[in-house]
């Protein structure tokens, strides 16, 4: 009868969940959170390098470079390479290093440097997630732009950057008779009322470092005063680059923060450009850099400069470039004319380093977002 | 089959004391009803025997044990309520089978055997496939007294089982309850506030009011002699009246309906019965002549006595007074008719309406109960 | 019946009900209540100062902070205003982020009441081919996973959207209806206004048409037959109706999130964020106060759903037919089903265009995108099939749990104990607490591990998604039985009784029998919640390959929101073909 039913299925749930749970012994190095991945059948004494990154770096619906930057590090290498990229990025690697809970990931793809500020501003006991890696050892390191690197201590190493931008329809923008906007102030005329569309600075890089830049331009003094004119003219900030992006592309608002690479994407899909006119701000592009550190509590560290040096190859750069849509971290690697043309770079290039953040963003977020959201 | 003893049971609400202190005695094989108006307590002297509500103080005793602290589902009890509570998700048959899944048919039948007898008993034969929803109010009822006889129970236990039905439908079925009773021999409590259910169908019956027990007696006993005025009332139509003895002469008295007592005070305030007590407002004197029974009733003491509509009749010669009649109802082959006297409400059966608007009646002392 | 077996069957409630009370604990009270501890704990001391110093913070409370420092602003704040050619003061107060939350929970509350009646009179009231199945989708919007919801109300409400190019279509000028107050209102209102239809409708029927008869035969028109005599019968309904959509409402998260922009953030939102910026001790002031706000709502929502508990034995009034000659009543109700189509079908139907809509019209490709991700992806890369398979063995996992327990926790709330209405209001906590915490809750207290006596205690991913789940599920099944267990008619379960039934007989021979259509409906919503459950999952899930439909959703999202429909399609279909699975399965037996 039913009451069995509910008796067997109730059964089938508690011996589930019985399960799932495990109890160890508290020891030194506490427990293991290992979710349940995708460890390839390893051959006995195959390594295999867990990687953290971003999740579109390996599984964006449009291109990533992550598929293909496995299948040439295993061959190269005698190792695996197991990707694996959390919801939330870094802040994944820092509740967990916060709660004694080890991780076993081998090094973060993708780090920028709030990022960075982020997890030795919030870690307890003056600890820090990554160690330092010597250039000597790596390949190719003499190559890095200079600029794009912004680590004081050396933990981190570029691997890829691009700026951000304006993204805007010129196509929408005709109806209102406008040509693209130049200047910050243009964002606040009636020209181009409801015309922006903005990632939030609070769980989007995007948002956040055009954040940054309205603060290189106004100060920390006025770019509150900023902000308050630009969204009284109709700029929305929505939640996540996905977001804006996606609504952009619904012709919600004629422009919206986002990458200067985006003309590259415009191409694959074959779009009308017009729809994809790149806008530098007072000829400004803010840098958008991403970097590799590797985990101070990693048990192959060697296996981890291997990769490092992989990554910053030419060729491997190159490719990267093309398939992350992105710009190369290293000055010598080769691009196909055509990516040149479609990434535009600015005439100025803004960026804050990492001493300019540090035990700064979380001031600047928190003063930001209260003014934003004051009903 | 048990007998059962209640001693004292006393059950107090929140706000209110529904029973007082009821002591009663059941014995075994005996159709004992317990009636009165709402609210006198006959439903929770029920619910306290069959273990629904626990008594605040008293006891409950089965065949000498006291049950007074087992729970319902141990005392060995059939209950038909008043709304006969079928389940609603089984079919008649499985609700009759139901409380052999807690014992074993008697005699040795199987269940399906026991199911059956029992259908048959009550006059359902085969039925045992339907839905509840399918059935009248009448075959419901039978089935609920059939799945509560099933276990064989010691004690059979019936609140207001009529109430819902029809008049003719009632008559029927009390005759089938009690045709089953009798050929069952299953000690019955029966709760009515239908007072000619009550006297047709009891072996002895418990007049209540008020949370108390006024009378128990046979039917013959609480309708011929009556021993309050509560009961005089509620019991059969009567005519109270109330006066002061003038006189006792041997085994008669002589009551002065008239006079007013030094207390000036009088009953007619009995909301229960039939007839309010007739109170001489006329300030003469209107001496009844009535045979004193068991009353120890002297001259001075102020006493009330009854005297049965069919006791008054135009043709007798003691104790006449003339009635203003107000109302008639033809009952088919007698006429009742309400009238006025003094003040009061008299209420008559004759066979035939009289012509006239008032009529003059009188009754044999013999006929008169004094209270 | 053996005196074992006897002792066995008295002691099964107490156990059973100790052991939901000891898994509700530990899925549930421990996981948030370690959360809401720092609220009000600092460097390991107690201290109410976090909790006072929101309460006196302008930007949550608003004009209520001010005043309590300088009541001056109560008047000062009055402003002249415009109305036409009038102008008049009024006051300009500021509703802080709990006023405002407030607010747009009142105007959804009361759009789902001007929706959902008029749906509730056509429910009750007429006669239609399809009006049993209508009436058993009501339930399906409430169970939409919002981050459908939102999508579809995307692709409705853009400004390229089907109603736009509607309207454009024939002339009229487009509405602009994206990231602002009346669009969150009107996608509560696609949640709410059903279940008010619904809940209406049923005490609707159960309205005796004597009363409403013997208000005309005194002299009553029918207008005043029904203001006078029906409307109050079905005031407690609405009631809880309402009292339920304001709740919700007021901690609605995704689609305030999708919808409205960060200006229009609501307390939930907030909080979201704070968790984001890992600021837990400030997220857990902000929750403890919206759940002492909440579980008072809920308290009253659970008096007046007391309330209503209505007599079957009701003769309700004969349904007019819906198709016949157009009256004014019949006009007005094809107006409101042409309103209704507006708002409830076309989001759905429009998520469902926008999957087969490409830039050049007419196109598979998102739904090629989602075969081909399934055949080709890499292992760290999500897999349709595979969240598919995921969403539903989670949602068989959390009906094991919260069928169960919803089951007794509406047999013990029916009981006539002292404090069963308190019980009744903590069970009902889920209700009253965001989703976010909870997952933060599972994933701090039982995924990172406790350490108790030495060990450390620790439960998978997939484990803590399933309890997350349960936990999440388990008062709809309880509100779909309660009130079902609390009309069964005394009589039958003390027959039970005398006939020799123990307490624990009764209920599993008697009164379970009778609410099984209520176990079945709720077992539906559970089954459809857990489907759509995304705030929890999402952080629980993180980096594993436990993801669920919704979770696939998000990540679809990207610069087109073709791939993601074409997600929202197939997360559509199963959750409205499971509903009705489990739903149908009901039909027939019980009540």
């Amino acid at each position: 009868m039913k009451r069995r039913a509910y008796l067997r299925t109730a059964g089938v749930g508690a011996a589930a969940l019985i399960a799932g749970c495990s109890a160890e012994p508290t020891g030194e190095d506490g427990s293991t959170d290992t979710p349940t991945g995708t460890t390839t059948g390893t051959t006995e004494g195959t390594p295999t390098l867990r990687v953290g990154t971003y999740t579109s770096f390996i599984d964006a619906p449009s291109t990533s470079p992550g598929a293909w930057v496995k299948e040439q590090f295993e061959a190269e290498h005698d190792a695996k390479l197991e990707w694996f990229a959390p919801d939330g990025g870094i802040d994944y690697f820092l509740q967990r290093r916060n709660q004694g809970v080890t991780v076993d990931t081998d090094l973060y793809a993708g780090l920028t440097p709030e990022n960075m500020v982020r997890a030795d501003d919030n870690l307890q006991n003056g600890d820090s997630l990554f160690d330092s890696v010597d250039t000597d050892s790596i390949d190719n390191a003499d190559h890095l732009i200079e600029d794009y690197r912004f680590d004081p201590q050396g933990r981190a190493l570029p691997m890829g950057a691009a700026y951000i931008s304006l993204v805007y329809n010129q196509n929408m923008l005709d109806e209102r008779g406008v040509s693209g906007p130049e200047t910050f102030e243009d964002l606040t005329t009636e020209e181009y009322r409801d015309a922006l569309l903005i990632p939030n600075p609070q769980n989007s890089e995007t948002g956040l470092e055009f954040l940054f830049w309205t603060i290189n331009e106004y100060g920390e003094d006025g770019y509150l005063d900023y902000w308050q004119r630009l969204l009284d003219n109709g700029a929305r900030i929505l939640e996540g680059w996905g977001a804006a992006y996606g609504a952009y592309s619904e012709g919600e608002a004629p422009a919206v923060v986002s990458y200067s690479t985006d003309q590259v994407f415009a191409d694959m899909s074959d779009a009308d450009m017009a729809e994809h006119q790149i806008g530098f701000l007072n000829g400004e592009g803010y840098a958008y850099l991403e970097a590799m550190a590797r985990f101070s509590d990693t048990d192959k560290p060697d296996l981890a400069e291997s990769f490092i040096s992989f990554m910053l190859r030419p060729e491997i750069q190159s490719e990267i470039a093309q398939r992350n849509v992105a710009l190369p971290a290293v000055d010598n690697a080769d691009l196909p004319e055509k990516f040149d043309e479609l990434t535009p770079e600015p005439e100025t290039v803004v960026s804050f380093d990492y001493d300019r953040l540090s035990g700064n963003v979380d001031d600047w977020l928190g003063e930001w977002s209260r003014q934003v959201a004051e009903q | 089959m048990a007998r059962i003893e209640l001693d004292g049971v006393r059950k107090t609400f929140a706000d209110a004391v529904a029973l007082e202190a009821v002591s009663l005695t059941v014995e075994e094989g005996e159709f004992f009803t317990l009636v009165g108006p709402s609210g006198c307590g006959k439903t929770t002297t029920l619910r306290a025997i069959a273990g629904l509500s626990s008594p605040t103080a008293g006891t409950v005793r089965f065949d000498g044990e006291d049950v007074s602290d087992t729970p319902v589902e141990d005392r060995n009890v059939g209950v038909v309520f008043q709304s006969y509570a079928l389940f609603p998700h089984m079919t008649v048959a499985e609700n009759v089978r139901y409380g052999l899944r807690f014992t074993d048919p008697p005699r040795g039948l199987t269940t399906d055997e026991r199911v059956e007898e029992l259908l048959e008993l009550v006059d359902l034969p085969g039925m045992g496939d339907r839905e509840p929803d399918e059935l009248s109010g009448g075959q419901q009822q039978r089935v609920a007294l059939a799945r509560a006889l099933a276990p064989a129970p010691d004690v059979l236990l019936l609140d207001e089982p009529m109430s819902a039905l029809d008049a003719r439908l009632r008559e029927q079925l009390r005759r089938a309850i009690k045709r089953i009773q009798q050929e069952l021999g299953v000690t019955t409590v029966y709760v009515t506030h239908d007072q000619e259910e009550a006297l047709a169908v009891s072996d002895r019956l418990a007049v209540m009011h008020d949370g108390g027990v006024e009378q128990v007696g046979t039917p013959v006993e609480v309708y011929e002699r009556p021993e309050t005025e509560f009961v005089a009332s509620f019991v059969g139509e009567n005519n109270v009246f109330s006066g002061v003895v003038a006189d006792r002469d041997g085994d008669e008295l002589a009551v002065d309906v008239g006079a007013t007592g030094t207390d000036g005070a009088t009953d007619a305030n009995a909301t229960t019965g039939t007839n309010p007590t007739t109170d001489a407002a006329a300030s003469g004197e209107e001496i009844f002549h009535v045979a004193a029974g068991d009353a120890d009733a002297a001259v001075g003491d102020r006493v009330t006595f009854c005297v049965r509509p069919a006791a008054l009749s135009p043709e007798t010669g003691h104790n006449r007074f003339p009635v203003a009649l107000e109302t008639t109802e033809y009952l088919g082959g007698i006429t009742r008719l309400y009238g006025e006297w003094a003040g009061g409400e008299i209420v008559l059966r004759l066979p035939e309406p009289p012509a006239d608007d008032t009529i003059t009646v009188g009754f044999d002392p013999a006929d008169a109960i004094v209270l | 019946m053996t005196a074992i077996r006897r002792r066995l069957e008295a002691a099964t409630l107490p156990v059973a009900a100790l052991s939901t009370l000891a898994l509700l604990t530990l899925l549930f009270y421990y996981p948030v209540g370690r959360v809401l501890s720092e609220a009000i704990l600092r460097e390991g001391r107690f201290t109410l100062e976090p909790l006072l110093s929101v309460l006196a913070d302008p930007f949550f409370f608003g004009v209520l902070a001010q005043a309590a420092e300088d009541p001056s602003v109560l008047w000062t704040a009055i402003e002249p205003h415009q109305l036409g050619p009038i102008t008049y003061p009024f006051p300009n107060y500021k509703l802080g982020l709990f006023g405002f939350t407030a607010y747009q929970a009142l105007l959804s509350t009361i759009a789902s009441i001007a929706l959902g009646l008029p749906g509730a009179y056509v429910l009750a009231r007429f006669e239609f081919p399809g009006r049993k199945t209508i009436r058993s989708l009501t339930a399906v919007p409430f169970v939409m996973p919002s981050i459908m919801v939102a999508i579809g109300f995307i692709a409705t409400f853009g400004r390229n959207g089907v109603l736009n190019t509607a309207l454009t279509a024939v002339g009229l000028p487009r509405i602009e209806l994206l990231y602002t107050l009346p669009i969150i209102v009107l996608a509560h209102a696609f949640y709410d206004a059903p279940l008010i239809a619904r809940v209406t409708a049923t005490a609707w029927e159960s309205v005796d048409a004597g009363t409403a008869e013997t208000a005309r035969s005194l002299g009553a028109s029918p207008r005043r037959a029904f203001v006078d005599v029906v409307f109050p019968q079905l005031l407690p309904a609405i009631l809880t109706g309402a009292l339920l959509t304001f709740i919700f409402s007021f901690m609605s998260f995704a689609i305030v999130l999708a919808l409205g922009g960060l200006r229009l953030a609501t307390v939930e939102v907030w909080v979201y964020h704070r968790v984001n910026q890992l600021d837990y001790g400030g997220a857990s002031t902000l929750v403890t106060l919206e759940m002492l706000f909440s579980l008072v709502l809920t308290y009253a929502y659970l008096q007046y759903e007391a309330r209503q508990r209505a007599e079957s034995a009701a003769r309700p009034a004969p349904r007019k037919p819906l198709f016949g000659r157009l009256n004014t009543d019949r006009v007005a109700v094809w107006g409101y089903v042409a309103v209704a189509l507006v708002v409830f079908v076309t989001p759905m139907a429009s998520m469902l265009l926008a999957s087969v809509t490409g830039p050049n019209g007419f196109t598979l490709a998102n739904y090629e995108f989602l075969v081909s991700r399934q055949l080709t992806a890499e292992a760290f890369q999500i897999k349709p099939l595979t969240a598919i398979r995921n969403s539903l063995l989670y949602g068989v996992g959390s009906l094991a749990i919260a069928v169960p327990m919803g089951v007794l926790l509406a047999v013990v709330s029916t009981r006539d104990v002292p404090g069963s209405k308190l019980i009744d209001t903590l069970s009902m906590a889920p209700f009253a607490v965001s989703g976010v915490v909870v997952g933060l809750g599972l994933l701090q207290g039982l995924v990172f591990g406790t350490t108790v006596f030495g060990y450390r205690f620790t439960v998978t991913g997939a484990v803590a998604v399933v309890a997350a789940h349960a936990v999440g599920a388990y008062p709809f099944v309880t509100r779909n039985v309660a009130p079902l267990l609390a009309t069964i008619d005394r009589s039958v379960v003390e027959s039970a009784r005398t006939l020799g039934a123990s307490r624990f007989r009764v209920l599993l021979d008697i009164e379970l029998p009778q609410v099984f259509a209520g176990v079945v409906a709720g077992a539906a919503f559970a089954f459809a919640i857990s489907i759509g459950e995304f705030d929890s999952t999402v952080i629980l899930a993180s980096g594993s390959s436990a993801y669920t439909m919704p979770v696939a959703i998000e990540r679809f999202i990207g610069r087109r929101l073709g791939p993601a429909t074409a997600m929202g399609c197939v997360l559509l279909v199963v959750t409205a073909a499971s509903f009705l699975v489990i739903d149908r399965l009901g039909e027939g037996r019980g009540m």
